[in-house]
């Protein structure tokens, strides 16, 4: 899972802009709970996504309680579209060889 | 239960001021809508992981972010320094009354322009460290090239003062340099406190090494 930490957060912020708490649930609840991730490790990655330019974030006010929201960059979004395609190509291999 | 988790973790981050502010509002809102969504405290925080590889990672995270920002503070500092150290001097200071400099200020003007030139190429490669994501490597060279900067700037200082008592007229040129050179050895050594601070614990010191 290490190495698809990134991936994944990408991915679940692609789909809306969310707050931490909103990015490990959207993750659990989209693999139907097969991912769980340790939530201490998304700060981490997602501090280390936007230092690389990959997400932007900013204070919101959500359901009244000011919340750091994470957004995608032009980047970001980039590095998502080479991700699923290696993900993909990945996928296939090994489809090819176990079936 | 959580009141105790983010006290621990603020306890961690309490010398990196920069990320502890942030990652405490957010752990905290983590916190509280997972201990809803359970019904357990004691559950959220168990999922949510130890404090101390939650404080490392995030100090790892942010880490090359400070040292690019450091260095860079660095290397604007070092050029503000050229202003006291050759600027001022040379379009300021009354002609000399020697023929030949005596011994005592020659190597004190060694020192603190080899030192310059020193510490110029060791923030550059600090920065570029710091892009690589070279973290251990990069501090290392921002601590060497403000070291050498505040040799310099010692140097220069004591320079400054002889050259005065040694050269009839120049005690505006002495007005200006020293506080120039004291400003922007605070500013140098600003850039190294923050990268230091906000440096892995492994590096700054204090804390447990976690990963």
């Amino acid at each position: 899972m290490k190495g698809h930490l990134d991936f994944l957060l990408l991915a679940a912020i692609a789909r809306e802009p969310r707050h931490g708490y909103a990015v490990a649930e959207a993750i659990r609840k989209s693999s139907d709970g097969a991912i769980d991730l340790a939530e201490g490790t998304v700060y981490p990655a997602l501090y280390r996504l936007e230092g690389a330019g990959l997400l932007s974030s900013s204070w919101k006010t959500v359901g009244g309680r000011r919340r750091r929201i994470y957004r995608l960059t032009r980047r970001g979004r980039r590095r998502l579209e080479q991700e699923r395609n290696e993900w993909t190509a990945f996928t296939n291999a090994v489809q090819a060889v176990t079936t | 239960m959580i009141d105790a988790y983010l006290a621990e973790l603020g306890r961690m981050l309490r010398f990196r001021f920069l990320v502890r502010r942030r990652l405490l509002a957010e752990v905290e809102d983590h916190l509280r809508d997972s201990a809803r969504a359970l019904g357990s405290e004691r559950e959220a925080v168990a999922r949510f992981g130890p404090p101390g590889t939650v404080a490392s990672a995030a100090l790892r995270a942010v880490t090359p972010r400070s040292l690019f920002w450091a260095a860079l503070l660095l290397l604007g500092t070092l050029s503000v320094y050229t202003l006291p150290l050759y600027a001022i001097p040379e379009n300021t200071l009354p002609p000399a009354p020697w023929d030949e400099r005596p011994g005592y200020l020659t190597w004190k003007l060694y020192a603190a322009l080899i030192s310059f030139a020193v510490a110029g190429p060791a923030a550059l490669a600090a920065l570029v460290c710091a892009r690589f994501g070279w973290s251990r490597v990069g501090l290392a060279a921002l601590v060497f090239s403000a070291a050498a900067f505040a040799l310099s700037a010692a140097a220069a200082a004591v320079l400054a003062v002889q050259w005065a008592a040694a050269v009839p007229g120049s005690t505006m040129t002495l007005a200006l340099a020293l506080p120039a050179t004291a400003l922007t050895v605070c500013l140098g050594g600003s850039a190294v406190a923050v990268a230091i601070l906000h440096a892995p614990a492994s590096i700054g010191g204090r804390g447990r090494s976690l990963s």
